[in-house]
C-alpha cells in the first residue's frame, strides 16, 4: 500500500463525496483516493522513480569518465607513496638521531657507536650503550664474539644486520657514523634454545638452517650465527661451530663477512689458526667481587671464569663453585680428558656462612636483562626463582 | 532428488550452484541473500544465523538460511576468515520487467586473493594471489635445479609482477620470496603437486589452488596478458624470453577472469619484470629473527600491544599507501649504489629541510588510499563516499606540490616531474557529488543540482507534485465540509 491518500475518521464516513475511491481501512478511520490524486501520484512516484535512476546512471557514468583517468591516478598513488615513505623516514631520522650511512661498492663495514633500532627504543633514556664494529673482506673477515648469555650478544649481532638493512633500503642508521660495503644477502641463525619451533627436532631445524647458509651464501653476503650447535652435546655443538666457522673463514668456500657469537670458549682459539679471524667479547667488570657486563663489546676473548662468576651470582652453593673451579683449572691443563677424581663430598665444609650476605636472588633478579628476554622468557624466570625459594624453605 | 519435483527457483539454483561447488552459494532472492542444502548448514555454524528450512510440508524439507542483502559483506568475511570462499549470485534484471522467473548469475567469486574490499582488506597490507610453476624439462630426480617461475597480482591495487628462479638455489629462493610476499592465494599446477610439496608444505595461512595444467599454458598466457595489456607484444614489458613467469601470469589472469567474471579489469595494466639480484636477498629465518615486520614473540602479547619491530619503529607515514611501501623496501633492500644513494640523498634533505618535511607530512595527511579507491572505481564496486574521498585526496596535491618545490635531489624532483595535480578529478567530482552523499547509491540524494539539467527538472516535477499534495488537503475539506480529512502519503517501502 503505497501512495497518497485521503483520510477521513469513522465518525465522518458518512458525509464522503461520491467521487472517493476506498483504499484502505484502519481501525478508526477509511483512506480514500481519487481520479485525480492517483494521476498526481502516478506523475509524482514515477518521477521519483526516474529521479534515483538518473542518479544512479550519472554516478556509473562519473565512475566510467573516472576509469579513463586511471592511469593517472595509479601514476599518483605512487609518486605519493615514495614521498611520503622517504618523508617518513626523514622524520624517524630526525626523531631517533640517526645518521646518514656511506653505502658503497667496498667490502668494509664500518659502524661507530652502533644502536639496536628497536632495541634502543625499549631503553630508558640513556640506557642503551652503543658499540662499534669493523668487518671488512680481508683481516677482520670473521669475529668470535665470546661472553656470557644474556650480556648483550644477541643485540649486538642484530644490530649490524639491522644497520646494514636500513642502509640499503635508503634510510638513515642509528649510529654516530656508519659505512656499508654492499651486502647481497644477509643470514641471521640462532641456536636452538632461542627458538620456539615445534615438532621437529630442534637441533635438526637448526642444522637444515645452517646448511641453507653455507650452500647460498655467498663473499658478499653478511652471516650472523648466534649460539649455533647449542642444540646438541657439548663435543658435537663444538665441533660442528668450529667446522662451520671454518667452512665459512675459507675464501676457498665462502669468505663471507660474519659475526660468530658463541659460548664455547674454545673457538677463540681459531683466531690463532685461521686467517681473517678475530676475537672479540662482551666487557666485564668486577667491582667488590661482583660481575658487571658492560654490554659493550671490545676485542679479545672472554675470560671464560666469568661463567662460574654468573654461577655464583645465581647463587650457587659455594661447595659447587669451588669444585668448578678445580674441575676447570684440570680442563685447562692440556691433552686431558679425565675429570680429577676428588670427590665433592670430601671438602671441608665452608666457613663464611656466617657473614651477612645479600641473597644470591636478590642479586639476580638485578643482574636481570629485561630489555633483551621475551615475556615467555621472563616469566619462565620469575617461576623458576619462586620454585628455588620455595626449595630453601626449611 | 528428483529433478521434476523442484520449483523453477530451485532449478535454477542448482544450475548455479553445480559450477560453484566448492563455494558457499549467496542465491540473492528480493532483499536477501540465501543459502540451501549443505551450505545452508555449514553457512548457518560460522555466521551463528539461525537454520529453517523451506518447503516444510515436503517429506524432505529443503536446509535455509540467509542474510540481508546490504549487511552481505560482513557475513563474507566471516566466511573468508573460516577459510571458505563465497559466490555471490545476482539478480542480474529488473524482477519488475522480468517475464518469468528472473536472470540470476554469478557475478562475483569471493577468495581470499581476490578481495578488492575495503571491510575485507588490512589498510596497510598488501593482499597477494600468486602462481607458480615449474620448467617441464625438469624430472622429478632432479628437481632441484628447477626453474621456477611465480606471478603475483594484488587486484586492490593492480599491482602486478613476475620473477624467475634458476640454478640449484632455485627451489630455496622462491621459498623466501613467498615467505616475504605472503600470498592469500596461491595457484599451483596440480601435475607439480609432489615436485613442489616441500614448498608447498612450508605456506601457512594461505589457501592453496591445485589447478588444470592447461591454465599455465604459455600460449594462452600469453594471449591473454596481450589483451588484458591491449599491446601486441609483451616484450615491451621485459618479459622476453620469461616463459615461466609468463605462465604464472597467465594462471593468475585465468583465475581472476573466473572469480570475477562481469569485472572490467582495466586497471591490471602492465606486468613488471622483478630480477632476484636486483634486491638483497633475505631468507624467511632471517626476516623472523631480525623481528622486520613481526615481532618474535607475536603470539604471546595481546593484540593492542604487539612488541616493536623495524617495521614500527621506522614506521611514521602518514598514508596507508606509504605504510605498504615501507614494509616492501623493508624487506627488499636494494643491492645496486645507485638508487640507495638516490633515496639517501632524499631523505638527507628531507631532514634537513624541516619546513617543507612538515608541510608535506601535513598536507598528505588527508591523502587516502588513491591506489585502491582508483581500483574500486575502476572494478565498478565503488560507491559515493569512496569518490568523496578521492576528492579529498586530490585536493590536497596542489599544497603538496607546494611544498616540494624547494627540494632539489634527484628523485624529489623526478617524484616533483612526474606529478599530476588532478585538478579536472576534482573538478569533476566537485561539481557532480554532493559532499553528504551516502554510502549507497540505491536511494539517490548524490547529486548535485546544476550538474545535470534533466535531472534538475525531474526533482522539480517532484517538488511541484509534493506542494500541489500539499494543498489538496484544505480543498478537499472546503469541498466536502468534513473538517477532519487528512491528506498524506504512505513512502516506506
Amino acid at each position: 500500500m503505497f501512495g497518497y491518500y485521503i483520510e477521513v475518521t469513522k465518525a465522518n464516513l458518512a458525509r464522503v463525496p461520491a467521487h472517493y475511491i476506498r483504499k484502505q481501512t484502519l481501525v478508526n478511520a477509511e483512506r480514500f483516493t481519487t481520479t485525480e490524486l492517483k494521476e498526481l501520484e502516478d506523475r509524482v512516484t514515477g518521477a521519483e522513480l526516474k529521479v534515483t535512476t538518473r542518479e544512479q546512471e550519472l554516478f556509473e557514468e562519473i565512475c566510467t569518465k573516472l576509469t579513463q583517468e586511471t592511469p593517472r591516478l595509479q601514476m599518483m598513488a605512487t609518486v605519493i607513496a615514495v614521498l611520503d615513505v622517504l618523508t617518513a623516514l626523514a622524520e624517524t631520522a630526525a626523531i631517533n638521531q640517526y645518521a646518514r650511512p656511506d653505502v658503497n661498492e667496498g667490502g668494509t663495514i664500518r659502524i661507530t657507536e652502533g644502536r639496536h633500532p628497536v632495541v634502543e627504543r625499549l631503553a630508558l633514556s640513556g640506557g642503551f650503550i652503543p658499540n662499534d664494529i669493523l668487518l671488512d673482506l680481508e683481516a677482520n673477515r670473521l669475529l668470535i664474539i665470546t661472553g656470557p648469555n644474556m650480556a648483550g650478544k644477541s643485540t649486538y649481532l642484530r644490530q649490524v644486520a639491522l644497520i646494514a638493512l636500513m642502509a640499503q633500503m635508503g634510510s638513515f642508521v642509528p649510529a654516530r657514523s656508519a659505512s656499508v660495503g654492499l651486502v647481497d644477502r644477509i643470514f641471521t641463525r640462532v641456536g636452538a634454545s632461542d627458538n620456539l619451533t615445534g615438532g621437529q627436532s630442534t637441533f635438526m631445524v637448526e642444522m637444515t638452517e645452517t646448511a641453507q647458509i653455507l650452500n647460498s651464501a655467498t663473499t658478499r653476503s653478511l652471516i650472523l650465527l648466534d649460539e649455533i650447535g647449542r642444540g646438541t652435546s657439548t663435543y658435537d655443538g663444538l665441533s660442528i661451530a668450529w667446522a662451520v666457522a671454518e667452512y665459512i673463514q675459507d675464501r676457498r668456500h665462502l669468505g663471507a663477512r660474519t659475526l660468530f657469537a658463541t659460548h664455547y670458549h674454545e673457538m677463540t682459539q681459531l683466531a690463532g689458526l685461521r686467517e681473517g679471524v678475530k676475537n672479540y667479547s662482551v666487557s666485564v667488570r668486577e667491582r667488590d667481587g661482583e660481575v658487571l657486563f658492560l654490554r659493550k663489546i671490545v676485542e679479545g676473548g672472554a675470560d671464560r671464569s666469568y661463567g662460574i662468576h654468573v654461577a655464583r651470582l645465581a647463587g650457587l652453593p659455594p661447595p659447587v663453585l669451588t669444585r668448578a673451579r678445580e674441575v676447570l683449572a684440570q680442563l685447562e691443563r692440556p691433552a686431558t680428558g679425565v675429570l680429577p677424581d676428588q670427590a665433592l663430598e670430601n671438602e671441608p665444609p665452608p666457613s663464611d656462612h656466617t657473614l651477612p650476605q645479600p641473597h644470591p636472588i636478590i642479586e639476580e633478579v638485578r643482574q636481570m636483562d629485561l630489555f633483551s628476554m621475551t615475556p615467555l622468557e621472563a616469566l619462565n624466570r620469575l617461576a623458576e626463582l619462586q620454585r628455588r625459594l620455595e626449595d630453601e624453605k626449611p | 532428488m528428483n529433478e521434476a519435483e523442484l520449483s523453477p527457483l530451485m532449478r535454477q539454483y542448482w544450475d548455479i550452484k553445480s559450477s560453484y561447488q566448492d563455494a558457499i552459494l549467496f542465491f540473492r532472492v528480493g532483499d536477501f541473500y540465501e543459502m540451501f542444502y549443505k551450505d545452508a548448514e555449514v553457512a548457518s555454524q560460522l555466521l551463528s544465523i539461525a537454520l529453517t528450512s523451506r518447503d516444510k510440508a515436503r517429506a524432505e524439507p529443503v536446509p535455509l538460511c540467509g542474510v540481508p542483502y546490504h549487511a552481505a559483506t560482513g557475513y563474507i568475511a566471516k566466511l573468508l576468515k573460516a577459510g571458505r570462499t563465497v559466490a555471490l549470485c545476482d539478480q542480474v534484471e529488473d524482477p519488475q520487467l522480468a517475464k518469468g522467473l528472473v536472470r540470476r548469475e554469478v557475478v562475483r567469486l569471493y577468495t581470499p586473493g581476490t578481495l578488492i574490499d575495503t571491510e575485507l582488506l588490512p589498510a596497510t597490507e598488501s593482499n597477494f594471489l600468486a602462481a607458480i610453476t615449474a620448467s617441464s624439462r625438469s624430472s622429478p630426480q632432479s628437481y632441484s635445479s628447477l626453474s621456477l617461475g611465480l606471478a603475483a597480482l594484488d587486484l586492490s591495487t593492480g599491482e602486478f609482477w613476475v620473477m624467475e628462479f634458476q640454478g640449484d638455489q632455485a627451489q630455496a629462493d622462491l621459498q623466501d620470496e613467498l615467505a616475504r610476499l605472503e600470498p592469500q592465494e596461491l595457484l599451483y599446477p596440480m601435475t607439480l603437486q609432489a615436485q613442489m610439496q616441500p614448498v608447498l608444505d612450508r605456506l601457512k595461512n594461505l589457501r592453496l589452488c591445485a589447478q588444470e595444467p592447461s591454465c599455465f599454458e604459455l600460449e594462452a598466457a600469453e594471449q591473454s596478458l596481450r589483451k588484458q595489456f591491449g599491446v601486441d607484444s609483451l616484450d615491451g614489458f621485459g618479459c622476453r624470453g620469461l616463459s615461466l613467469g609468463l605462465q604464472a601470469a597467465g594462471a593468475v589472469m585465468q583465475y581472476l577472469r573466473a572469480t570475477q567474471p562481469t569485472a572490467c579489469l582495466d586497471h591490471v595494466r602492465r606486468l613488471r619484470v622483478r630480477h632476484p639480484d636486483h634486491e638483497m636477498h633475505l631468507d624467511s629465518v632471517t626476516v623472523r629473527n631480525l623481528e622486520l615486520i613481526r615481532p618474535l614473540a607475536d603470539h604471546l602479547a595481546p593484540n593492542d600491544q604487539k612488541p616493536p619491530t623495524l617495521l614500527s619503529v621506522l614506521n611514521r607515514t602518514v598514508t596507508v599507501m606509504g605504510s605498504r611501501l615501507l614494509r616492501d623496501w623493508i624487506i627488499r633492500p636494494l643491492v645496486k649504489p645507485a638508487p640507495i644513494q638516490s633515496r639517501l640523498d632524499a631523505v638527507a634533505e628531507l631532514v634537513e629541510q624541516l619546513r617543507a618535511r612538515t608541510g608535506i607530512r601535513t598536507a598528505l595527511r588527508s591523502v587516502q588510499d588513491v591506489a585502491r579507491l582508483s581500483s574500486r572505481i575502476s572494478l565498478g564496486a565503488a560507491n559515493p563516499r569512496d569518490v568523496l574521498a578521492l576528492q579529498q585526496s586530490v585536493a590536497a596535491l596542489p599544497e603538496i606540490r607546494r611544498h616540494m618545490a624547494s627540494l632539489r635531489c634527484s628523485l624529489l624532483q623526478d617524484l616533483a616531474r612526474s606529478w599530476d595535480d588532478l585538478a579536472d578529478i576534482h573538478e569533476l567530482i566537485e561539481r557532480a557529488i554532493l559532499p553528504d552523499a551516502p554510502a549507497s547509491i540505491r536511494d539517490g540524494g548524490l547529486i548535485k543540482n546544476g550538474y545535470h539539467p534533466p535531472l534538475d527538472e525531474l526533482r522539480k516535477t517532484c517538488r511541484e507534485g509534493k506542494g500541489w499534495i500539499a494543498g489538496l488537503e484544505a480543498r478537499e475539506r472546503a469541498h466536502s465540509g468534513i473538517e477532519s480529512i487528512k491528506c498524506s502519503a504512505i513512502t516506506s517501502r
